[in-house]
């Protein structure tokens, strides 16, 4: 076998391997067939994972291959998919830098969070299930990255959204948990519609759903209304599966599921789908300045707003859950200022910095038996060493501590944000704000769970313990990528030629590089500005918390920021916005609904339809009503009808 | 025999069921059995004989394959004329494939009179796939009208508690629907007499009819607006789909899964071959009209299944919701869009018959479809939830299973012929998911909560083993619909490009051709 055909069956195999694993554990495992030895849970993780391992290994050879700005592509045609006539789609997987790197980060961390599964699952009672899930996730995930033109993208768009709903419900006896995966999967489907119309309408214009094919016909158009349509159409599509405004309500219910899942998909890959859709088409958002504007917007908008209601948040994971969805608002920025590569840059520290603090909290949840007030944890670090520590490099990371991962992707972030000409002054000012309060927040979560006195109640500080090393390997391999990650996009001005920018290298030749320029004494000064605002913003926390934690040694509370209550409570409900949407989409709908049933249906239609059997019945009794059965009466009647008709024979002869 | 079945292998599949009906007789009523047995065995057999049209079905031709014709009544041109395309095929092979699955289904469920519920099936059966076969209108109408007969003792006999009343506005409903039709059939073989000097009613003389088309009450309009009222009933399209959930809910399992599964189809395939060739610019000055009430349908089904406290009246109306984008695919007239269409109701047959066939399953053990008596089943019945969750994934059109090709195609196809008509169809696709997905939520998921404690028992092997065809079904239809898509797509591109044109005319393969001294040069394919 030549090259390529290997490396192409090789892509088709990333995609294969955890499809098959899914199904296998899922049968042989999740289905609790009648007198049938079944798959033990232990042994399900290891398959789950070592499947996951081998679709990594697979990556990392075809990854291997690839080069800077280099156009290698690698692509695997497993079978034709639908086809009518011109309406042809392969089903046809593409590696390519972009796809590539996803996948890397996707079986990488996929895997450790499989590994670190095997540990917290251990005690559930059905791990198999969850296993076949997190496989099926896995595989719906590489879909979409591999996917070579849009509806195969949306495979696995769908496909990850399934997974996810059947994982926030995993714990379906809770009703609230399974209401959480529904509320996830209807929310998610509302940016589809406007997904699928972005498609159809990009067959309309191109009569290609074919990314390679799209971008060469996109090359050298200038920008015009359609484009700007389908952009604005696959950009509602991203708002819901990456959780933006308005439709991100759905992502803090999410935490519903269990730990690893949060890490996994509300963290690391899935939430991220929108933004990758963004980068793939970013030859199309290029020549649609309308429609990066709005991005702009509203990723300014969720970015900061996210970050405000994390500030209040009292559940550790809810304060990840906005912390990411925050996150993802800054992705989307560097997205809506051009920055494609940045925005990728972001969502690979992120997926580190961000899974390591999921799955950080996870050992946490888990040595609390369940517990996730944060109210009532503090001074863990006594007691969970690795735990602490590698969640202390997480919080370093994205609050934005030089040399930390979250500082080089961040910072390009608010530079292309300062310097593009799509963004500007006011969009950075917003950005350097939410980044101090991203650092806030996260101080806050970090002292409130690991530093100050132990508010933890008695029977469960018995058990605290730190957590087995199948959890805390994986999180000290994330730690250790969540600090140095970011020197693969070393900032230029600094790195010069001695310490390249590997990230923008590798990506620039498949989407459209950044817009911004300045001066170095310009980078300079705002390198020193964010530097200066985070450090401040940590500084500070640090010291409100652990000063005010001697003051609150009455109430075993820690005194919080003093924030007025009515302040508070609006941001603590999220800005009151699920009851907004009840208020104005959930119950006219349902209202609305019951009035077509009951009304319209029944009292309308129906009774029209039986009005007419009525009127049948009605004038059958009518005419019941004739035949009285009395021979005379017909007699008459029949003597009435021949002088009648002998009156009218003559009438008319004459 | 062997040339019997290449030259009648249609004949036989019509009559076959007809013949499992007359051996039934002569079963031993108290036997019931040996009787089920017999009627899975004979059922498969049919659904072989079938496989067999697939297999010898030429998927590079448009024309009207294995056609077989003999006179019968030759002064008025009426003939027995029966052939298939790639707008048929598929539908017989659905008929045939759901038949068996319903005789296992019914195995506990129907426990009086087996012998008569499983002649009154077979010759259901034999109505619909004459229905789908027939070329000539005159047999077409007979057995549209024949297909009534079984179907109304079977939601009268073995129905719920209403049944005689759903029976008869079943009945009513459709009768007043295909009346109109029989009296437009009549105009047209007469039409048909004073253009061209003979009788014929082969529905391919009949498209060459020229009728005037010049407002509402113009010939073809009406000719039009006769069919459209039957095959609408039929589907059924809003607002003349009130019979449906009565006849659903009262219907035993197996009814409903016809009825679902086959049944409303013939609505759609009546327009396809009937009602838009024959009237083609009627069907294309109305064609936004469709589109339009379509898109209603979707919504309307939608929102009112969202309100239902029973499970099987909300399938039902999902069904109408469903049907909404059968028609909005057909209606987009291109090869997309009525591809999707075709493909949609086999899904849909798929699809919405395994979730029938999930609420018999509840019903049979609980006696009850009250959605609020439910909660939590997913802890008792695993198995069950399983099934319930990827059928509803299917029905929700999920990519991967077979509910995203055909919905994907008729959308897209919609998009073409009039975007923001499928723009507004787009919003089933969110309403869908809310449905179904909280109908999930409030009976497989939350505290588990039974009408009956006692009842523990999740699917037994005989559920499992109807179940897992359709399951198989749903998935080999989404994940490869290259083979099913490749047997109607010459069909349905010859029929979007010529079609709806006045002069469209259908080249009949036969392979047996019984007519004497008709003058007529045909074609007898040997193969």
């Amino acid at each position: 076998m030549d090259f390529y055909t290997q490396s192409s069956v090789f892509v088709g195999l990333i995609v294969l391997i955890p499809l098959l694993s899914s199904v296998i554990v899922g049968l042989l495992g999740g289905i609790p067939w009648k007198n049938a030895p079944r798959m033990s849970g232990a042994v399900a993780g290891v398959v789950a994972s070592g499947s996951i391992f081998v679709s990594f290994a697979l990556s990392l050879i075809l990854f291997s291959k690839l080069g800077s700005e280099s156009k290698v592509v690698i692509e695997y045609l497993a079978f034709p998919w639908i086809e009518v006539g011109e309406f042809s789609i392969p089903m046809k997987f593409r590696f390519d830098n972009l796809s590539g790197l996803l996948c890397m980060i996707i079986t990488g961390i996929g895997f450790l969070i499989h590994v670190y599964s095997i540990g917290y699952m251990h005690d559930d009672k059905n791990p198999q299930r969850y296993f076949c899930y997190l496989n099926l996730f896995s595989a719906s995930m590489l879909i979409l990255v591999l996917g070579a033109s849009l509806p195969i993208l949306f495979i696995g768009w769908e496909g990850v959204g399934l997974c996810s709903y059947l994982l926030i419900g995993f714990w379906f006896e809770d009703e609230a948990k399974a209401a959480a995966g529904k509320k996830a999967f209807i929310v998610n489907r509302i940016g589809d519609v406007g997904f699928l119309v972005g498609i159809f309408l990009t067959y309309a214009t191109f009569r290609t759903l074919d990314f390679m094919e799209l971008r060469e016909m996109s090359e050298g158009l200038s920008p015009y209304a359609v484009i700007t349509v389908i952009t604005i159409c696959l950009f509602i599509g991203a708002t819901g599966k990456s959780a933006q405004l308005p439709l991100f309500v759905w992502l803090p219910d999410a935490m519903a599921g269990p730990t690893p899942v949060s890490a996994l998909i509300h963290a690391a890959t899935m939430v991220t789908a929108g933004v990758y859709l963004c980068c793939r088409l970013g030859f199309m958002y290029s020549l649609a300045p309308l429609t990066s504007n709005i991005i702009l917007h509203v990723a300014l908008g969720t970015a900061f707003v996210s970050a405000t209601i994390a500030i209040v948040q009292n559940d550790i994971k809810k304060v990840l859950a906005y912390s990411t969805v925050s996150q993802l608002g800054f992705m989307f920025v560097a997205v809506g200022v051009g920055a494609y590569w940045v925005a990728v840059f972001h969502l690979m520290t992120h997926a580190f910095f961000k899974a390591l603090m999921f799955l950080g909290s996870g050992s946490v949840i888990h040595a609390m038996g369940g517990e996730q007030d944060m109210r009532k944890m503090g001074g863990l670090k006594e007691y969970m060493p690795v735990t602490t520590w590698t969640f202390a490099v997480g919080t370093l990371a994205i609050s934005g501590t030089p040399f930390f991962s979250g500082f080089f992707s961040k910072d390009e972030i608010l530079w292309q944000t300062f310097s593009s000409p799509l963004g500007g002054v006011i969009p950075y000012l917003i950005m350097l704000s939410t980044a101090a309060m991203t650092a806030t927040y996260m101080t806050r979560l970090f002292c409130m769970t690991f530093l100050g006195e132990c508010r933890v109640d008695k029977k469960t500080k018995d058990h605290l313990h730190e957590s087995p090393q199948i959890i805390t390997i994986p999180l000290m391999v994330l730690a250790v990528f969540a600090a140095l990650g970011g020197f693969l996009g070393f900032p230029h001005f600094i790195g010069g030629e001695t310490i390249p920018n590997w990230m923008h290298h590798f990506l620039v030749g498949v989407v459209p590089d950044s817009l911004g320029h300045g001066t170095h004494t310009q980078e300079y000064a705002l390198l020193a500005v964010s530097i200066i605002a985070a450090g401040t913003a940590m500084g500070l926390t640090y010291l409100f918390f652990t000063k005010g934690e001697e003051k609150s040694e009455v109430s075993h509370i820690p005194t919080d920021f003093a924030i007025p209550s009515g302040t508070k409570n609006f941001l603590s409900n999220s800005y009151y916005l699920n009851e907004l949407y009840n208020v104005i989409f959930v119950r006219p709908l349902s209202a609305a609904s019951s009035f077509l049933w009951k009304v319209v249906d029944v009292v309308l239609i129906d009774g029209l339809i039986l009005s007419t059997a009525r009127l049948a019945r009605f004038s059958g009794q009518f005419a019941r009503g004739i035949q009285t059965g009395v021979l005379e009466h017909y007699l008459l009647v029949v003597v009435f009808g021949f002088v009648a008709v002998a009156a009218w024979a003559l009438a008319t002869t004459l | 025999m062997v040339s019997l079945f290449d030259k009648h292998l249609i004949t036989i599949l019509i009559f076959s069921p007809v013949f499992w009906a007359i051996c039934c007789l002569f079963f031993n009523k108290k036997n019931t059995q040996l009787l089920r047995v017999f009627s899975i065995i004979a059922s498969s057999v049919t659904f072989l004989l079938s496989c067999l049209l697939w297999k010898r079905f030429d998927i590079h031709s448009a024309d009207i394959q294995l056609a077989e014709r003999i006179e019968w009544m030759p002064d008025f041109g009426i003939s027995y004329f029966v052939g298939i395309d790639g707008l048929s095929l598929l539908l017989v092979l659905l008929s045939t494939f759901l038949v068996p699955i319903i005789f296992l289904s019914s195995w506990n469920y129907i426990s009086s009179k087996v012998k008569a519920y499983t002649a009154l099936f077979f010759l259901l059966e034999a109505g619909m796939i004459g229905a789908f076969v027939s070329l000539d209108v005159f047999l077409f109408y007979i057995f549209w009208e024949a297909m009534l007969v079984p179907m109304f003792f079977i939601v009268g006999v073995w129905g719920g508690p209403k049944r005689i009343y759903a029976a008869s506005k079943f009945m009513l409903y459709t009768i007043a629907g295909s009346l109109p039709m029989l009296i437009a059939i009549i105009y047209l073989i007469w039409q048909y007499k004073s253009q061209f000097g003979v009788f014929s009613a082969s529905i391919i003389d009949l498209y060459q009819v020229s009728m005037p088309m010049d407002g509402f009450f113009s010939a073809q309009s009406l000719v039009f607006w006769a069919f459209c009222l039957a095959f609408a009933i039929k589907v059924p399209m809003f607002p003349l789909h009130t019979w449906l959930p009565d006849a659903h809910v009262q219907a035993p399992t197996g009814g409903s899964v016809i009825l679902a599964g086959v049944l409303l189809k013939l609505g759609i395939y009546g327009f396809m071959r009937f009602a838009v060739p024959v009237a083609a610019e009627a069907a294309l000055v109305y064609s936004d009209f469709f589109l339009v009430i379509s898109v209603f349908a979707i919504i309307y089904g939608a929102c009112v299944a969202f309100v239902q406290t029973d499970i099987k009246k909300l399938v039902a109306y999902s069904s109408v919701s469903h049907m909404g984008y059968i028609v909005l695919g057909l209606f987009s007239f291109n090869q997309i869009g009525v591809t999707g269409s075709i493909y949609q109701m086999l899904s849909h047959g798929i699809s919405t018959g395994t979730l029938f066939l999930l609420v018999g399953i509840l019903y049979e053990r609980y006696h009850t479809r009250e959605i609020s008596v439910f909660g939590g089943l997913a802890k008792l019945l695993p198995l069950y939830t399983i099934v319930m969750v990827i059928a509803t994934m299917s029905s929700i059109a999920l990519p991967g299973t077979n509910g995203f090709i055909g919905e994907f195609m008729i959308l897209q196809g919609a998009f073409l012929a009039n975007w923001p008509v499928a723009i507004a169809g787009g919003a089933g696709v969110v309403l869908g998911a809310v449905y179904m997905l909280w109908l999930c939520q409030r009976i497989l998921f939350g505290k588990l909560k039974t009408p009956d404690e006692k009842v523990r028992l999740d699917l037994n092997m005989r559920e499992v083993a109807y179940l897992a065809p359709m399951i198989a079904s749903i998935f080999i239809m989404g994940i490869y619909p290259r083979p099913f898509i490749q047997r109607m797509e010459k069909s349905v591109d010859y029929f979007v490009t010529n079609g709806l044109s006045a002069d469209y005319s259908l080249n009949v393969q036969y392979v047996s051709d019984l007519r004497s001294g008709s003058g007529k040069k045909s074609s007898i394919v040997k193969r």
